[in-house]
């Protein structure tokens, strides 16, 4: 990955941070989109695994700070998501927009399954209820964001690696 | 290159599970530790974002209360126009209450409709006909007049079994026999037919002596002549003289007594109680007061010399509330005797009285009807006093409204 490309995706990354921490609690849905699972995705691809972990834990473990009951968790489900969306690269950029929305769906339903059972603050049924419908709502309200927010980014990120 | 991948490989695991243990250990730390370690962070990296995410918050929650707060804005504005609605009905009604406490019996409350008129509409379509909401198993009968608290409003039509039409004062076929108080001037009021202009809605007393002049601020009342309306119901005040065709006697525009704008509950007067009488309801001290006073404001900003004027008012005031006294005095010791004379409002104490109306019984229940009167010839049976008059020394400036004394000494200054 050359300079400028390494820029111009830090640039992206740095976008959906921000898009976390300001249009989401603006927002204020029931089932949020999760900006931050979008751009560890997005710079997970670019990375090896090992590395893309490390990104994951860190963005996990500053999301954390700001949600200390539950310090930890954030940390655990990105670095996981962020290490498989990085081995799994090739299906993920494969340009079609319905696998990226299925790549997203599925490291958002992921991530939150892991937060949720790492947490520990929800237990049986609202944790089912939890994890079978609101999250499952998350993760597709994210999906779409995800291809949504590709599609803009495409003339910034480039072409897909892979 | 297969080695330089498996080296790879194992970096990428040794970070991944560098990562999960590292996680778990943040998971697992003890609370005052987990605390700091997020505290740490929270000043430092994600210091940043928890600024914005905290303003993002603000943001939201003052946009959402915004809408809270217009909604609140909005039902205030809604209880206060409320408010204001209730607070003029109760003091409609209560000024309706203190009538039906003076008229005691022989009356019918009802609701005239259409209800609560906007001025403006009554200003630019004048209310000639309304519905009031009593009929004729309420026994309200045609002729009946229909009044207020401020005097009369306009006379029952037709009748239906539960509800009534009425015409108002501002009907072109509505007349009544009006007199002053003191019966210096006898006219027929009718509506004031004016196209537009601020006069409509007004009254004309037609018919008015040359040798009667009437001033300004003067009231107007029933004089009891046709049958009809009894004595002594307010219809209105003097505002000015205007010329007509009619060079053979004066005409009078008037103020109306009972406003049409925001018309409700009403009173329609049932024949035995017109028969009985009202000339004490609209002429009682508190009614006559308040009148005195209105008049005396009108005198006031016609021509500013009356504090003797207003001093002989107020006397004649007193006066009156004090043979108010005793007559209710006497009417309590005995109900079955005739009612001891109230003195008419317009008439100073010691001055010469009319003849006792007989008002009824005791509240609620009716009164004993007085004598039949031929009605045509309503004022000759009129046993007027023959108690001279007292020699008291009169005031030398006349009251505005011809009242009284006063009115009568300015009355005799007159040519």
């Amino acid at each position: 990955m050359s300079l400028g490309t390494a820029l111009r995706v830090a640039a992206a990354f740095a976008l959906l941070v921000l898009l976390h921490y300001t249009l989401r609690p603006l927002l204020g849905w029931r089932a949020p989109i999760d900006f931050l699972v979008i751009a560890v995705l997005l710079v997970a691809v670019r990375m090896r695994p090992g590395l893309a972990a490390l990104v994951g834990l860190v963005v996990g473990l500053a999301a954390d700070a700001i949600t200390p009951a539950a310090f930890g968790s954030g940390a655990l489900g990105l670095c996981v998501v962020a290490y498989l969306a990085s081995w799994l690269k090739a299906v993920f950029f494969a340009d079609n927009s319905a696998l990226s929305a299925l790549f997203f769906f599925v490291g958002k339903w992921t991530f939150d399954a892991l937060y949720l059972v790492s947490e520990h603050r929800v237990r049986g049924p609202e944790l089912v209820m939890q994890l079978l419908l609101w999250s499952p709502l998350a993760a597709t309200v994210t999906a779409l964001s995800g291809v949504l927010l590709l599609l803009l980014l495409r003339p910034l990120l480039g072409r897909t690696p892979g | 290159m297969a080695r330089a991948t498996r080296t790879g490989s194992v970096v990428d695991n040794s970070l991944l599970v560098f990562c999960l243990i590292a996680s778990v250990i943040a998971l697992f730390l003890p609370a005052k530790s987990r605390d700091k370690s997020a505290a740490t962070l929270r000043r430092t990296i994600s210091a940043p974002l928890a600024l914005l995410q905290r303003r993002a918050e603000l943001s939201r929650a003052a946009f959402l209360s915004y809408d809270d707060r217009m909604q609140r804005m909005g039902d205030l504005a809604s209880l206060r126009s409320d408010n204001t609605g209730l607070q003029s009905e109760n003091a409609r009604l209560r000024e309706l209450l203190g009538l039906g406490r003076r008229l005691q019996w022989g009356f019918v409350a009802g609701e005239a409709s259409p209800a609560q008129l906007d001025v403006d509409v009554v200003q630019h379509q004048i209310l000639q006909t309304f519905n009031v909401t009593v009929g004729a198993r309420a026994g309200v009968q045609p002729f009946a007049p229909v009044v207020s608290e401020g005097g009369l409003v306009g006379m029952i039509e037709t009748v239906d079994a539960a509800s009534s039409i009425a015409i108002s004062y501002s009907h072109p076929d509505f007349r009544v026999s009006v007199t002053t108080p003191n019966d210096s001037a006898f006219g027929i009021v009718q509506a004031h037919l004016v196209s537009s202009g601020a006069e409509r809605g007004l009254l004309e007393m037609r018919g008015v002596p040359f040798r009667s002049p009437l001033k300004a601020g003067q009231l107007i009342v029933s004089s009891g002549l046709g049958g009809t309306y009894p004595r002594g119901i307010r219809v209105g005040t003097v505002i000015r003289e205007i010329v007509t065709a009619e060079k053979w006697a004066r005409t009078y525009l008037l103020q109306p007594s009972a406003p049409l704008a925001n018309i409700g509950p009403v009173f329609v007067l049932l024949k035995k109680r017109a028969d009985a009488g009202v000339e004490t309801v609209w002429m009682s001290p508190q009614a006559a007061d308040s009148a005195a006073r209105g008049v005396a404001a009108a005198g006031d900003s016609l021509a500013r010399r009356d504090s003797l004027a207003r001093e002989a008012a107020l006397q004649e005031s007193a006066a009156r509330r004090a043979a108010l006294d005793s007559a209710r005095d006497s009417t309590a010791t005995d109900s079955v005797r005739p009612r001891p004379s109230v003195p008419s409002p317009t008439a100073p104490a010691g001055a010469p009285v009319r003849v006792p109306v007989v008002t009824g019984g005791s509240a609620g229940a009716p009164a004993p009807r007085p004598a039949p009167q031929p009605r045509d010839t309503a004022r000759a049976p009129v046993a007027r006093p023959t108690v001279p008059r007292p020699t008291v020394p009169r005031p030398t400036v006349p009251v505005p409204n011809g009242t009284g004394d006063a009115g009568r000494a300015g009355r005799a200054a007159l040519p």
